[in-house]
């Protein structure tokens, strides 16, 4: 059986749903990488040039560890999945990437998707031609795309209802989607972060459970619907052209405006370029209206220092809650 | 109204005589200094970038000196740039300053550029104003191509110092030349000087080009003046961006100029096949291209964070083993100190040196 290796890094957090159960109705056996440990970052970090962002040595640390088992590697170029918003200049710039630093690789699977250049059909043009390298069968790819299509939306509505990461993976395969889960009336907080911070275990570390421990409930940017984000973005004067760019901000002010949540935790890369322009829109926007923590990881990150300023920062919003 | 423009290499000398030669009040920021850039780098955003940093201090300076309207283009990325006029609009009326920010809807645009140069610039005429803005840009176009010329024969000049006199004469003759007769009489003027200028016998100077990013690559406020100081060594210097070629590419105010952009993604494309942003196709094209035409180095400069330049980074690293050229990375941040790009700039010469003779 043809085996395809999928890197468990940076969009594989957003899409891996719908690559898998394409992928797999085609009768393609799918790799997934262990997940990231220190070993990832450090072989990454040896094929990259040291100023790159950690998510991106990451993907590369994944992409060395699976890259001999497999007949080809899946790493498509995502370059804008929305008419008016593009992604990283990393992630556009990826498979170049990829052939230009790691050695022996297997073949790449690297059609673009680029919906500002082709409009919003591109996305099922990508899965055409990546199913036309498997199977001649035109309907069967078509019939393919569409099931790996219904799974994704039915992860997309899980993460939209709380459910972790991992356990939304899982329960997605199913048809039957699990009851809503009930409102607990637990005080919540917002986490703002691209997908590929947020469910990455190393990289969030135990933020997620240590805030839960204190009986908190953590909202992510999958809490809203596009709908949502898109009204947050009418209150700025001009759009933000990029994907998660406008998901971090338009999810922050829909956070703080709706009172839906006490306080945010935004976390992002150090050196990202578009996080310290989306922090700078964050910090403007809201302000005035909900406290804000802003953590910042980088290779060297260690959980002792993001546990003890989110632990200052619950005691601060606790405080708050009580004076009312 | 008082109009303030960021500086960017020689820009502020194409329009600066034209605007204020119809009555543009215009309020030129100090030249940048340690301040500029400490002010700029107190008020932005810990990773926004270098270019950001500069130009937002050139606007503090400005809007102290009295100026109340900024141009800032603005344009719809992949690179931060397309986003600068938001955010520095931003930290600028937090700070408690009034002024007008001018940034066209779609700088790509001609009639966008026009109509919101028209409501920073207070003219009336849309036809005279469509005249003006592409007489700047020849302007601009001239000015290259006079600094082009400097680096071209610098490396050759018999006498110390006569390339640096006549360039800084060229400069002036061009900023006063305020009609397009003018602008041509003073150029075939120009190319006189350099043609007539003593030249040194059988000089071989090292070539060096640098590539990466626009701002890096143009300003002397962020690149602590790397390519004069190439060409004081005597080293003949390349670049892969203009101002007035990245203007053409848009306006094509020069119809027998080729699309630089196109060119470079031709040469580009082995290594780079979807134009990553900013200038990260341009940076690789014309490594290549550079690397091909027999330059002895490449030194590629981008601001620490750059995300377009960090693609051409990693893959510049390939295209050095491929093509057997040297490549000096120059990242450049608040805390570059010109000793250090010195150092780093005379141990790359040496090396240069050592491969010619072997």
């Amino acid at each position: 059986m043809t085996k395809v290796g999928v890197p468990r890094g940076l969009l594989f957090y957003r899409y891996f749903p719908l690559w898998e159960t394409f992928l797999e109705t085609l009768g393609i056996e799918v790799i997934i990488s262990q997940p990231t440990t220190e070993k990832t970052i450090r072989e990454g970090s040896k094929l990259l040039p040291g100023d790159l962002c950690l998510p991106v040595k990451i993907y590369f640390g994944h992409i060395e560890s699976i890259k001999k088992e497999v007949d080809f590697l899946f790493v498509p170029r995502y370059i804008s999945i929305q008419p008016d918003a593009y992604m990283c200049p990393k992630l556009i710039g990826l498979p170049d990437m990829v052939l230009c630093s790691v050695n022996s690789l297997p073949q790449l699977i690297d059609f673009p998707i680029h919906c500002k250049a082709e409009g919003i059909e591109t996305e099922k043009l990508f899965y055409l031609k990546v199913g036309a390298i498997f199977s001649k069968d035109r309907k069967k790819v078509e019939r393919a795309y569409s099931m790996g299509l219904e799974r994704q939306s039915r992860f997309r509505s899980l993460l939209q209802r709380g459910f972790p990461f991992e356990k939304a993976l899982e329960l997605s395969r199913s048809k039957d989607i699990p009851e809503m889960m009930k409102e607990d009336g637990r005080v919540r907080l917002g986490i703002i972060g691209r997908p590929y911070y947020l469910y990455d275990p190393f990289l969030r570390r135990s933020i997620f459970e240590q805030v839960e421990e204190k009986g908190y409930q953590l909202l992510t940017t999958d809490f809203l619907g596009d709908q949502e984000i898109e009204k947050g973005m009418e209150k700025l004067r001009k759009r933000i052209y990029w994907s998660f760019g406008k998901e971090m901000v338009g999810s922050a002010i829909w956070f703080a405006q709706g009172r839906l949540v006490k306080g945010i935790i935004n976390l992002s890369s150090f050196g990202c370029g578009q996080d310290s322009f989306n922090f700078e829109m964050i910090q403007n926007m809201i302000k005035e209206r909900i406290p804000i923590l802003s953590l910042i990881f980088d290779e060297h990150l260690s959980q002792l220092g993001f546990s003890t300023r989110i632990e200052a920062f619950l005691e601060m919003i606790s405080r708050g809650i009580d004076r009312r | 109204m008082r109009l303030t423009v960021p500086y960017l290499g020689l820009l502020h000398k194409a329009y600066g005589p034209v605007l204020q030669d119809v009555g543009v009040k215009i309020v030129f920021p100090p030249k940048p200094t340690k301040r500029t850039l400490d002010l700029g780098t107190k008020h932005s955003p810990e990773f926004a970038c270098l270019p950001f940093k500069i130009t937002l201090g050139n606007m503090i300076e400005a809007l102290e000196l009295g100026a109340d309207t900024i141009f800032m283009p603005g344009g719809w990325g992949p690179c931060r740039f397309g986003y600068f006029d938001v955010i520095q609009e931003q930290i600028l009326r937090e700070l408690g300053y009034t002024f007008t920010m001018g940034s066209a809807k779609n700088p790509d645009a001609l009639s966008d550029m026009l109509d919101m140069m028209q409501r920073i610039s207070g003219l009336r005429s849309r036809a005279g104003l469509y005249k003006l803005f592409f007489f700047v840009l020849i302007r601009l176009s001239f000015l290259d191509w006079a600094l082009k010329k400097y680096f071209h024969s610098k490396p050759y000049e018999a006498i110390s110092g006569e390339t640096d006199r006549i360039f800084k004469k060229s400069v002036e003759l061009i900023e006063n030349s305020l009609s397009v007769p003018k602008l041509l009489k003073s150029t075939s003027l120009i190319s006189y000087w350099f043609r007539k200028m003593e030249k040194k016998n059988g000089a071989n100077p090292l070539r060096v080009a640098i590539v990466g990013e626009l701002f890096t690559v143009l300003d002397p406020s962020a690149n602590m003046e790397i390519d004069i100081r190439l060409a004081q060594k005597g080293i003949e210097v390349f670049k892969s961006v203009w101002l007035s070629d990245y203007l053409n590419d848009r306006f094509r105010f020069r119809p027998f100029r080729r699309n630089q952009h196109k060119l470079s993604s031709r040469f580009a494309r082995p290594y780079l096949r979807f134009h990553s942003g900013g200038e990260s196709t341009e940076s690789i094209g014309k490594t290549i291209l550079f690397a091909k035409s027999g330059v002895d180095g490449i030194i590629h400069i981008f601001p620490f964070t750059c995300m377009p330049e960090l693609v051409a980074q990693t893959i510049l690293m390939k295209v050095q083993k491929d093509l057997n050229i040297p490549i000096l990375t120059l990242i450049i941040d608040e805390h570059t100190a010109p000793g250090g790009v010195e150092t780093r700039l005379e141990a790359f010469i040496d090396l240069l040196e050592r491969r010619r003779r072997r």
